[in-house]
């Protein structure tokens, strides 16, 4: 497996690579701003940083120890490579842009938890690497009742136009649209004409029988020869007709439907917003906020400060063919991914990407990294549906996409110390983590610093060697395992556990 | 924007820990700033709390608060005078009737949906299904507005919940850090009382209380070193919300959801079913000043639905309901509570004035009764009327919207309180106008 930074190189022997033109912008603005970048983490940290943003888990515990045990110069590169080609990381990948395409703000959980379909479909073309435009066009034109997934994406949205325009504005083109809706936008130039033209590309899609009127049922769509949008208030006004982004209208025609006429103008190679707006997202996942906010067709994003080297990425992804996977070895392969946390995400440094920024987990990145833990089961295959899982998942679930806000409650807090995913993940006598740790022959502070690694990706501190090795010290053999289970469960309740540094 | 430099986000947090069950920030952060501010600002005010009783299946107003003695659809109860002279109920209410003086029945709701599914949305939520938000119940809504506990205890708990529409008991666009606590009840065996237990509250199986201690010292050590020079919200968020939850499994607060050391007498004067003993709960909790207490009747098989051999039914769930919420407006009462605690009984509509061939009442939204008694509400009264035969309403005629509101200040809440949905859209917690002659 070839590295992207190695492939470019390759290419052009005499150019920096991309990783390095980023790092290269990124202290320079940190330099402008007197913000000192901080120092590269340690192998464990950076493994565990790694493993839970492209395989959605913390490592297991023997890749974990192999990682830091290993002195091969190129051990990062090499597991970037192997995570980016995992089956780990097509599933993972496809939880982030699901919970994408279904925002979670507005409460709509179970529309989300009910989209397998569109899960599934996402997962399959990740893990075929199909090209990112490709994926948004077959999304939006989508009418096969065997192509479930692009269905729930329509009907989770209850088919409306408008909820449809703004989801994918926002997504796939990176502008808010949204408040255009009902007034021109307060910052951005956008017109509520131009809201609503977006919003006639969507104006005819239909489900082919009423099972879509249940919220989340799921049926073949289709393209109707009738339906319009008009502005807000003005039922008896003119219909708006479609109009792409600071296009022209366009006329109806007979053999290509409204979402086929959006969808082209989406894939159109010069299409100004859909390449930044992928590599924005993705950065967005990557370390917690975008390099802008709003995207804007002549380059003038918002704010100013990152929007040049967005548009230098940008570049380099479409010249990719739009690949997914060497977009996201791109970017873990910079200096700035590998920076230690900042004390706050608001610090200086996290806003200048020179510190990392801690997000918290998503209720699927910490019941999938318990599972880790515990002995494998049969419910560890992806493909079978896990009612734990979802059941974790429902409880845990946070109301904000935002990585950096925490939305948790005591009620979320009770799941982890009495649920059932810590006790699996501690219960000694059923194998896991805790069962191999209290093999006789290791000392106290090897079992230490091997839980300490295994849960967060570093060595145990003094004082925390101290305070719990003290307390392994002299257990028998029979209470050994309770003893570790007891550190284990201590450690997946911590709050650096919940979240990714 | 509010100015609050002067609390730094540290106290901010902290203040917020002793304050609201859930922590939030990003979109909630201002509002939980405000919160933090007007409760200071507010710590002398007298505390309010509310109870909603929810009847699930929809409840006949014809065979209790709204009878019509003397016409063919009258059924079989008697009307009998309460303590308010003019103001009668069905023979099956005694403990309300009692107390009809702090009751106020609404005669006259008229509301547009008749499936049970598209009624408890719109009668929890005020929002009809189909809207492009997911819309809080009004118990979450208020819940936030109402100052919170100490010692642990959640700000809202919901008990004997209907699992069916979790989406009209939940906080919808307000967040999951404003999902109530959840006490499912399993009904009684034999002559035994409902058992009440709350999700993950107790240890787990093979974690003795030594070994809980045991894990919880490692557990804080790690904490302590870990946040020790760290600043970030989120972080502190997260051991704030831990650490109330430890609070809750073990302090005082553990102790209201026990049920057990409460005298037979007293448990069986509540009725030993689900919402019996689950107003029980209520009331143990409102003592320990929990704000916001919801208990359901009829639950997930919508009990009140009563199609077919209705009046043997309605007697039965009369009887639990007047056990429970008759008792528990007693005991409030005799603790000085009942001045400052809203309670407010409603399902999600009505049933036909006309018994249908099966000896029941089908679902009928036009012409229909719910009841709010206690603090801020001026009881001793019907308001509204239907028709003779109750198929319509001839005065007074009132909204979802307006009830809602009409409890919403009651419990001294302004209904036209705003809250952000996604998107920056500002909605009220009630949409209608509160009804002034029922205030008190």
């Amino acid at each position: 497996m070839q590295l992207a930074s190695a492939k470019l190189a390759i290419d052009d022997a005499s150019a920096p690579s991309l990783p390095d033109r980023i790092d290269a912008y990124l202290d320079r603005v940190a330099a402008e701003r007197g913000v000192e970048p901080a120092p590269a983490v340690a192998d464990g940290r950076f493994l565990r940083r790694l493993s839970l943003d492209l395989a959605g888990a913390i490592p297991r515990y023997a890749d974990m120890r192999s990682f830091v045990e290993s002195d091969d110069a190129e051990k990062r590169p090499q597991a970037i490579a192997r995570l980016l080609a995992s089956p780990r990381h097509a599933t993972h990948l496809a939880t982030v842009w699901r919970d994408l395409l279904i925002p979670a703000e507005r409460g709509d959980f179970e529309q989300r938890l009910n989209a397998v379909g569109l899960h599934n479909w996402l997962r399959d073309r990740f893990a075929r690497n199909v090209r990112y435009d490709n994926v948004v066009y077959d999304l939006l034109v989508a009418t096969d009742a065997g192509e479930l997934g692009p269905a729930s994406y329509f009907s989770a949205h209850e088919l409306k136009p408008e909820r449809l325009a703004s989801n994918s504005a926002r997504l796939m083109l990176g502008v808010s649209l949204d408040c255009a809706q009902c007034h021109d936008h307060p910052f951005a130039d956008w017109k509520q004409t131009d809201f609503w033209g977006y919003a006639a590309f969507f104006a005819r899609v239909r489900a082919e029988d009423d099972m879509m009127m249940q919220r989340g049922a799921v049926s073949r769509l289709i393209d109707a020869d009738r339906g319009e949008v008009r502005l807000p208030g003005d039922e008896s006004g003119d219909p708006i007709p479609p109009r792409p982004l600071l296009g022209e209208a366009l006329e109806d025609v007979p053999f290509e439907t409204r979402r086929e006429q959006l969808a082209l103008w989406i894939a159109e190679r010069d299409n100004p917003f859909v390449a930044r707006a992928a590599v924005n997202a993705v950065w967005t996942r990557l370390f917690g906020r975008g390099l802008v906010e709003e995207i804007n067709a002549a380059g003038a994003h918002y704010p100013a400060a990152y929007a040049p080297l967005l548009d230098e990425i940008a570049a380099e992804f479409v010249a990719s063919g739009f690949d997914l996977r060497e977009l996201h070895g791109w970017i873990v392969s910079t200096h700035a991914y590998e920076r230690a946390a900042a004390e706050s995400a608001s610090s200086r440094q996290a806003q200048a990407f020179v510190a990392m920024a801690p997000r918290r987990l998503a209720a699927e990145q910490l019941y999938d990294s318990l599972a880790r833990l515990a002995p494998v089961s049969a419910t560890d295959d992806p493909f079978q549906g896990n009612p734990a899982r979802d059941a974790f998942v429902r409880r845990m679930r946070a109301g904000d996409a935002d990585q950096l806000a925490f939305t948790g409650s005591t009620l979320q807090s009770l799941v982890m110390l009495n649920g059932d995913a810590v006790q699996n993940a501690t219960n000694a006598p059923r194998g896991g983590l805790v069962a191999a740790l209290a093999a006789p022959f290791l000392s106290d502070t090897d079992r230490v610093n091997a839980i300490t690694l295994a849960l967060l990706g570093r060595e145990a501190t003094t004082a925390e060697n101290a305070e719990m090795s003290g307390f392994l010290q002299g257990a028998t053999d029979g209470e050994r395992p309770q003893l570790i289970a007891d550190i284990v469960w201590a450690m997946a309740n911590s709050t650096e556990m919940a979240f990714n540094h | 924007m509010h100015d609050h430099a002067w609390l730094s986000r540290r106290d901010l947090m902290r203040h917020s820990g002793l304050g609201l069950v859930g922590a939030s920030l990003s979109g909630w952060f201002p509002r939980l700033a405000n919160a933090a501010l007007a409760e200071a600002a507010s710590s002398r005010a007298p505390r309010r709390q509310a109870v909603l009783l929810w009847m699930a299946g929809g409840p006949t107003q014809t065979d209790t608060f709204d009878m019509k003695p003397g016409h063919a659809n009258g059924g079989v109860f008697d009307e009998v005078a309460t303590s308010v002279p003019g103001l009668r109920f069905s023979e099956h209410l005694p403990k309300l009737a009692e107390q009809a003086d702090q009751l106020a029945v609404i005669r006259s709701i008229s509301s547009k949906e008749g499936d049970h599914a598209r009624a408890t949305q719109l009668a929890r939520t005020g929002q009809s299904p189909g809207g492009d938000l997911e819309y809080p119940s009004i118990a979450c809504s208020l819940a936030g507005e109402l100052p919170a506990p100490g010692g642990g205890l959640p700000g809202h708990v919901s008990i004997a919940t209907p699992t069916l529409l979790p989406a009209a008991f939940g906080p919808g666009f307000l967040g999951p850090h404003r999902t109530p606590a959840s006490v499912e009840a399993t009904p009684p065996a034999g002559d035994g009382y409902a058992s009440l237990r709350v999700e993950n509250l107790d240890l787990a199986s093979g974690v003795s209380k030594e070994r809980f201690a045991r894990r919880k010292r490692l557990w804080r050590s790690l904490q302590g070193e870990f946040l020790a020079n760290r600043t970030d919200a989120s972080l502190i968020a997260h051991d704030g919300l831990h650490r109330k939850a430890i609070e809750l499994m073990e302090g005082s607060a553990r102790e209201a959801f026990d049920l057990g050391g409460e005298p037979e007498t007293i448990r069986d004067a509540y009725g030993r079913g689900r919402f019996g003993q689950g107003c029980l709960l209520a009331r143990r909790l409102l003592q320990r000043g929990v704000p916001f207490v919801e208990v359901s009747l009829g639950g997930d098989d919508l009990g009140w639905d009563t199609h077919i051999d209705g009046f043997r039914r309605v007697q039965e769930l009369s009887t639990e309901l007047d056990n429970g919420w008759g008792t528990l407006m007693q005991d409030l009462r005799t603790l000085g509570l009942l001045e400052t605690t809203t309670v407010f009984c409603i399902g999600e509509f009505g049933r036909t004035p006309s018994i249908n061939g099966a000896g029941g009442r089908d679902h009928f939204p036009d012409a229909w009764s719910c009841v709010l008694s206690g603090g801020g509400v001026a009881g001793g009264q019907a308001y509204g009327k239907t028709s003779d035969d109750g198929t319509t309403v001839v005065d007074g005629k009132v909204g979802i919207g307006d009830v809602l509101a009409t409890f919403a200040a009651a419990l001294g809440v302004d209904p036209h309180t705003e809250n952000v949905a996604g998107g920056d859209r500002p909605i009220k917690i009630a949409e209608g106008e509160p009804i002034a002659e029922l205030l008190a």
